[in-house]
Formats: structure tokens, sequence, C-alpha cells
């Protein structure tokens, strides 16, 4: 790939994963208190960074992606919300992808 | 060559958009759920599809069944667009018919290449 096209593929993903965290943020918020559905949503966020990060040029995202992707599939299948513990687990890993795209 | 990309993020979207249009020099057209998906391979009839396995309500593999039932889409090549996690689960539709799979993430400089040698697989 030539570096402008890259450039402009890393451009693109900051401004959207940026949006994309803004939603993670809520969710996390909220996640003591989640319906099923918010934390599907919440899983399809993680799924996400774990998907697009590497392709976008940034591969420690998906590596985070990937980890946080993991840890909530559990919490997803038992429908019943985080505990504090793992939610602190979570909010350590969002901000180490928050750092990547700086 | 035409593609149809069905996917509900648009970050895939819009890399297939760069990778394989503007990259791969093909004509990229795109749904983002799957029933936009069926719609369109109706009306466009491209020469493959790139379907994403993950989608919220009618998924990759619901997609899928509904595009080979019906004979205006039934001959169209069908690429899976998955993560690793869920490769398992591909290899299955595999079995039933779809054309390859292409794991997430992906080399957008290479990835209509690798199409490419699905399709003529």
């Amino acid at each position: 790939m030539t570096d402008p096209l890259l450039e402009e593929l890393r451009s693109q993903y900051r401004e959207s994963a940026r949006l994309r965290l803004e939603e993670v943020g809520e969710l996390l918020d909220g996640a003591r208190t989640s319906s099923p559905a918010q934390l599907e949503a919440l899983a399809r966020h993680f799924h996400a960074f774990a998907g697009m990060g590497a392709t976008y040029g940034f591969p420690r995202i998906s590596e985070l992606g990937n980890e946080l992707e993991r840890a909530i599939g559990p919490v997803v299948d038992g429908g019943t919300p985080p505990d504090p513990a793992t939610l602190a687990r979570w909010r350590e890993l969002v901000r180490e992808i928050a750092a990547e795209l700086c | 060559m035409k593609v149809l990309v069905v996917d509900d993020e648009e970050d895939v979207r819009f890399v297939a958009q760069v990778s394989l249009g503007r990259v791969g020099k093909m004509t990229v057209i795109e749904a983002s759920s799957g029933e936009e998906g069926i719609a369109r391979a109706r009306t466009e009839q491209p020469d493959f599809i790139l379907l994403d396995m993950m989608m919220p309500g009618m998924d990759g593999a619901a997609t899928f069944r509904a595009l080979h039932a019906d004979a205006a889409t039934a001959s169209i090549p069908v690429v899976f667009l998955t993560a690793k996690a869920m490769a398992s689960e591909v290899k299955r539709l595999m079995d039933l018919g779809a054309k390859g799979v292409v794991l997430k993430p992906f080399d957008p400089m290479t990835l209509h290449k690798e199409i490419a040698a699905i399709l003529a697989s």
C-alpha cells in the first residue's frame, strides 16, 4: 500500500474508532445494570475492534479487541451483568485502545 | 468485476471500497444488512458477494441460505468475511457451498488478490 493510502485509512479509522469509543464508554457506564441487548451491543463493538484494528494499521487494537471479545463472551452467554473487577479490566483495555489512536 | 459487500460495519465497507475499488479496480456496491444484501444481489447481479458472518438481525449464515434458496442469486459466489474465532463455523458453511473465506483482520493492499485466488479455485 502506498503511504498516502495507508494514512487515509488510518485517519478514517481514528475518526470512526473515537466515535465507537464514545458509545463503548456509555455502555460501560451502564454495564452494571445492562440488559442482554446492551451487553450484546458492547460485544459487537469489541468484535469490531478485534476485526478491523489491524486491517487499518492498528494491530495492537486488534489484540486488545480480541481480549475484550473473549472476556465478554461468557458474560453475554450468562445473561448477567459483569462484576466490578471484570468491568474494571474492560475499562483498562478500552483505555489502551484509546491510547493507540493518539 | 462487480462485488457486493454486505456488512453492518461502516469500517469494513469503507476499507472494502479502498481495497477492492481503488486498489483492485473492482466496482464495489454495498449493503449494510442481510436483507439489503439479498435485495441488492437480486437487482445488481454482482460477480461475487463478500458477506460478513456476524451481523445483528439476519446474520451471514441466514443471508447465505436465503441467497442460495433464491434462483435469482443462487449462482453468485459468496466469500465469507469473518474473524478467526469463527473460522470453524465458516468451514461448515463452505461445506454447504460458500466459495471461500477471508479472515479479519486482512491486508487491504492484497485483499483483491486473495479474493481473486479464491474465485479462481
